[in-house]
């Protein structure tokens, strides 16, 4: 077995370089790959080259990771994903900012957009739409069902690698922790008319 | 749900129920089950409430719009059953309405539809695929996208995946069938064969994507799948390399690469590994160990798991999951070639590697190895755009590479090492070679410790129970106490013995007993226990500290190498080889005492002509020491350099053993023990034995270790290097000696060699007192005045018996090669040849002859016999050699 990624947090949060690397290596590509997704086409109007920028803010990610708490229900796959994509939106807020004026100017909006086939425009409107009623319902879910829905809906994570990950005992354990984050997700969905 | 969460959850009461209700249908739902409509028709009060919640769900996306049974799909499908569910979607069978076929109809997460590139690549590799018709492949007939759902339609093949049946096989712990696997696989290395003529490599075989058909034939499903998934779903790329990266060729695992066919030949050799030993071939405890398990290590021997393979077929394995692809089967055609040939008994066309070639292209790839390691990390830890972490990849990358590296050059040493004794001139130049390779390896110790040390520097604080423990534990504390209890014990022998005035070897094995617990007290509080917080640490620190262990003996075996080439460069070959072996062959032909005998010149012995007194050939063996010279009495002139001499004994007839009850029978003697007796007949072959006991600096260099002897020589005064090697135990003597091509005497050969023509009770007669100049025993006057040693004297001094053999009495007793029951002598069978006694069962207590320094008179006699305990070490026993001769056989006598 792997070792738990809250002891190489821990060891990371002391300056341990092994542990930043074992940690890096184990959630790279999946974060980098959820970035890609989730601000794919905003990089790309943007400017950036989506692989090298997400690499950049996962490694800055990591470079604050003293700011994560490890509170026992956290994950750190979703805080780092979450820390990743804030890096990511800030760099082209400033990209945005420096090239003001000039005609490439980047579509703030479509930052947070999941890309769908072949999208009509008002497809484009609806989906943002919906991503951002969403977006807003997650933040007013407990930590550990926001986090179940993150590691779910953008890391695609197995219900093994969830429960790993959250530190539940079964997998069946996170299949019925996300199943409650959903109804809730549903709950506040409904209460935000789209 | 717990209560605590269900208060945070519900902050309108009421909606309870509903929600928990829901939830539950979802989990049913995320299990691959959950029916809505049946939900709704349960609880009807509710129904529209469940219905939203769906709706808002299914248009986040958080829940798979699943078609329930029968329900179309596109213009022309019907769903008809679920057949399977992963990573990459969902698979049903289903039914083409417009060509009334069934087929699999492949429908892909939702997430991956989301890309308009790759659901584009997606698309052109289906339609490749679409173009491959092979048998072997899982046509597909259709793809698109219908509602915003991609789909592959493809081939329904009826049977079972091979992971299904690896399954199976291991539960019922019995791997597949040979017979059955060869043209199986035979058939799917064909399959890809196709594939990649057409330009398409799979890069993801593994048991999931190989079918067996209900008529046992294999077909590759997934075929362009693989691209797709590494081309842009990297989340679905990460989740392949935690589930089978074990099946991935080492440039598939290192990256940089561009990947070719060779990579799917990799792989179904992986597979095919896999199903003959229901293992796999590299396995790591983390992903990151696997890794370099498939990067570093060799591919292990199915034979030491207890699975039997025709040799070709491991040979194939080799060929082909050899790391370096140039060294693999070019093509899966020809990999399906010789799997043909292993199936019908023909030659292969793949060679195996000698062991010593491969350990020389193995340290030669040691560059490609640094480098692969290097970029496997890289990849893992960053990729390119990392400039700030580079320091910290390299230096993980080096360490990590030295050390497994390090670990392995250190085994394949040592496996080397073995073959280079005795040291020979014929020996030089790989002697030199594996020196050049030991110095670095050697060298490279402190840096190991020093790392180790840093490791332990990291470990949890040592607390007072694993401090108790390890006390406890520690090896030497408890080997302490056996001493001490040993001690205790020998020193109440050795009073008793000195009251009696009788044997004085307890004061010996004491005082030796008193030094090693010295020794030990300084070991005894020593930290044992390490623990850390990482698995990674503890694996590496398991590592560190055995190649730390392992290295430090190292430096012995460098040194004792060296010495070994150093003495062989010193003695060199005679100049006169050649007309000395001429000499020699003539000389034994025209020997009388060797009956005709013929002895073909033997590539490690020097002769030194016949000794004049004995008449018996003797020859120098090389790489033991300076060849001796043979002075004018035709004496050979020995010092503590000499090589060790043997004696060519004709052998043949010989009655040992003696009686007391017979002055008529043979071999009366009236001072015989019962365990010396019935005197049983012999035929013995020639063969050659050492003209001395070995001595300490012969001991060394046959590759024996001197530590084992630096008590007793600090003990004894006058003891050096010329003296013979005691202290030995049995099972040291023979593992030391077999390496070399010699072995210990049987009783028989002892005995035969000892009465040299003899068959009175001494040598020398029937009077002990014929002894005298002969012997170093403990009672000197009268028998042997001569004798001023306390200890042990030079191996070759005093007189010898009529054989030339010096110190067969006396000296150090010497072991042999039977075991000694305390049964009468005509219980046993005796072998053939050298008359090995052949004893049942396990035997722990082999036999000792010829008296010692410490012995008396009757015990000096031809066939008084010792016996000691096999794994025991004696300050009064030592070794003398026998060299098994290959030369025809006695004829009847």
């Amino acid at each position: 077995m792997d070792e738990p990624t809250r002891f190489l947090v821990q060891r990371a949060q002391r300056d341990d370089r092994d542990a930043l690397a074992t940690l890096l290596s184990r959630y790279r590509a999946r974060v980098r790959a959820a970035l890609e997704r989730m601000l794919g086409e905003a990089m790309r109007q943007g400017g950036m080259d989506g692989d090298d920028a997400a690499q950049d803010a996962i490694v800055a990610a990591m470079a604050g990771i003293h700011a994560f708490e490890h509170r026992g229900e956290g994950s750190f796959l979703a805080w780092l994903l979450q820390t990743a994509r804030n890096e990511v939106r800030q760099r082209l807020r400033r990209q945005h900012t420096l090239k003001r004026g000039s005609n490439s100017a980047v579509d703030l909006d479509a930052v947070s957009e999941p890309r769908s086939a072949e999208p009509s425009p008002s497809q484009v409107a609806r989906a943002r739409e919906l991503e951002e009623r969403i977006e807003a319902a997650l933040v007013r879910l407990p930590a550990a069902e926001r986090e179940v829905i993150v590691l779910r809906r953008y890391l695609d994570a197995s219900f093994d690698e969830i429960a790993a990950e959250l530190e539940l005992p079964t997998a069946g354990a996170a299949r019925a922790l996300l199943s409650r984050a959903q109804v809730r997700l549903a709950r506040e969905l409904e209460g935000t008319p789209g | 749900m717990n209560p605590d969460e269900r208060t945070e959850a519900a902050p309108e009461s009421g909606d309870d129920d509903a929600s928990a209700r829901f939830a539950r249908f979802l989990e049913r739902h995320h299990d691959g089950g959950g029916d809505l409509e049946a939900l709704c028709a349960e609880h009807p009060e509710q129904a529209s409430r469940f219905r939203a919640w769906w709706r808002l769900l299914e248009s986040a996306g958080e829940v798979r719009p699943a078609p329930p049974d029968g329900q179309a799909f596109g213009p022309h499908y019907t769903l008809l059953r679920e057949l399977g569910r992963g990573a990459q979607g969902t698979v049903w069978l289903a039914e083409d309405r417009r060509l009334r076929r069934r087929v699999a109809l492949k429908l892909l997460p939702h997430g991956a539809t989301a890309a308009p590139d790759a659901l584009r690549r997606f698309l052109r590799e289906a339609e490749v695929a679409s173009r491959l018709e092979h048998p072997g492949i899982c046509t597909v007939f259709d793809s698109g996208a219908c509602d915003g759902q991609a789909f592959i339609a493809m081939r329904f093949v009826q049977g079972e995946t091979l992971a299904a049946r690896i399954a199976r096989a291991r539960q019922a712990g019995s791997p597949l069938d040979v017979g059955t696997l060869l043209p199986f696989f035979e058939q799917a290395a064909l399959a890809l064969h196709a594939a990649h003529e057409a330009g398409l490599v799979h890069r993801d075989v593994k048991p999931g994507n190989l079918m067996v058909a209900t008529n046992g034939a294999p077909v590759i499903l997934d075929f362009g799948l693989a691209r797709y998934v590494e081309g842009e779903v990297e989340l679905t790329r990460s989740h392949e390399i935690i589930g089978t990266p074990v099946y991935m060729a080492p440039e598939q695992v290192a990256g940089g690469k561009a990947l070719d066919r060779r990579c799917d030949v990799y792989a179904l050799g992986a597979v095919l590994f896999e199903c003959l030993t229901l293992r796999r071939p590299f396995e790591g405890p983390t992903q990151e160990a696997l890794f370099r398990q498939i990067l570093t290590a060799s591919l292990p021997d199915p034979r030491q798991w207890g699975v039997r393979l025709p040799r070709d077929l491991v040979v194939v394995l080799h060929t082909a999951l050899a790391r370096e692809r140039s060294e693999r089967y070019a093509t899966a055609a020809a990999l399906a070639e010789d799997l043909r040939c292993v199936r019908v008994h023909a030659p292969i066309s793949a060679r195996p590697v000698p062991r010593l070639r491969r350990l020389w292209k193995w340290a030669r790839r040691h560059p490609a190895t640094a480098t692969s390691v290097l970029l496997t990390l890289a990849s893992l830890a960053g990729g390119t755009t990392v400039s700030t972490w580079a320091w910290l990849r390299e230096r993980a990358a080096q360490d990590a590479y030295r050390q497994l590296a390090d670990a392995r050059l250190l085994r394949e040493q040592l496996d080397a090492e073995a073959s280079l004794y005795p040291g020979r001139p014929d020996r030089v130049p790989a002697m030199e070679a594996w020196l050049q390779k030991a110095y670095p390896l050697r060298d490279r110790l402190p840096l190991h410790r020093a790392r180790l040390a840093a490791l332990r520097g990291e470990a949890l604080p040592y607390t007072e129970e694993e401090a108790a423990r390890d006390r406890a534990q520690n090896r030497a504390a408890a080997r302490l106490g056996e001493l001490e209890q040993r001690l205790a014990q020998q020193q109440r022998l050795a009073r008793v013995a000195r009251q009696r005035g009788t044997r004085q070897v307890m004061e010996y094995e004491a005082a030796a007993t008193g030094r090693q617990i010295a020794t030990l007290r300084d070991r005894g509080d020593q930290r044992l226990t390490f623990h850390f917080e990482s698995l990674e640490q503890r694996f590496l620190h398991d590592e560190l500290t055995r190649l730390v262990a392992d290295l430090e003996a190292f430096a012995t075996t460098v040194a004792r190498v060296e010495e070994r080439l150093a003495l062989v460069e010193e003695t060199g070959t005679p100049q006169d080889l050649e007309a000395r072996w001429a000499a020699a062959v003539a000389a034994v032909q025209g020997n009388a005492r060797y009956d005709g005998h013929r002895l073909s010149r033997q590539v490690d012995l020097v002769p030194l002509g016949d000794d004049p007194r004995s008449g018996l050939a003797e020859f120098a063996l090389l790489g033991t020491g300076l060849v001796p010279q043979r002075g004018e009495g035709g004496d050979l002139a020995c010092g503590p350099d000499t090589a060790v001499v043997l004696v060519l004994l004709p052998g043949g007839r010989c009655i040992c053993g003696a009686q007391a009850d017979n002055p008529q029978a043979p071999n009366y003697d009236p001072a015989a023990e019962p365990m010396e007796g019935p005197p049983h007949e012999f035929f013995l072959e020639g063969f050659l034995m050492g003209k001395f006991e070995l001595s300490r600096a012969q001991w060394m260099h046959l590759g024996g270790s001197a530590r084992v002897s630096r008590a007793v020589v600090a003990a004894s005064h006058g003891v050096d290097e010329s003296h013979p090697m005691t202290d030995v135990s049995w099972v040291t003597a023979n593992e030391v000696l077999q390496r070399c091509g010699l072995q210990l005497p049987t009783e028989a050969q002892w005995e035969y060699a000892a009465r040299g023509g003899s068959s009175t009770a001494y040598f020398t007669g029937d009077n002990a007192r014929g002894l005298e100049g002969h012997v170093n025993c403990r009672v000197r006057a009268p028998y042997a005045s001569a004798d001023h040693y306390l200890f042990t004297a030079p191996v070759a001094s005093m007189r010898p018996n009529p054989f030339g053999l010096h110190h067969v009495f006396g000296n150090a007793a010497e072991w042999c090669r039977d075991g000694v029951l305390l049964e009468s002598s005509d219980r046993f069978e005796y072998r053939a040849g050298d008359g090995e006694r052949v004893t049942p069962g396990e035997i722990e207590t082999y036999a000792v002859r010829g008296g010692s320094f410490l012995s008396l008179a009757r015990q000096l006699r031809s066939a008084a016999r010792g016996m000691r305990e096999g794994t025991n070490r004696f300050v009064d026993v030592g070794i003398r050699v026998v060299r098994p001769l290959d030369w025809p056989k006695a004829r009847d006598r």
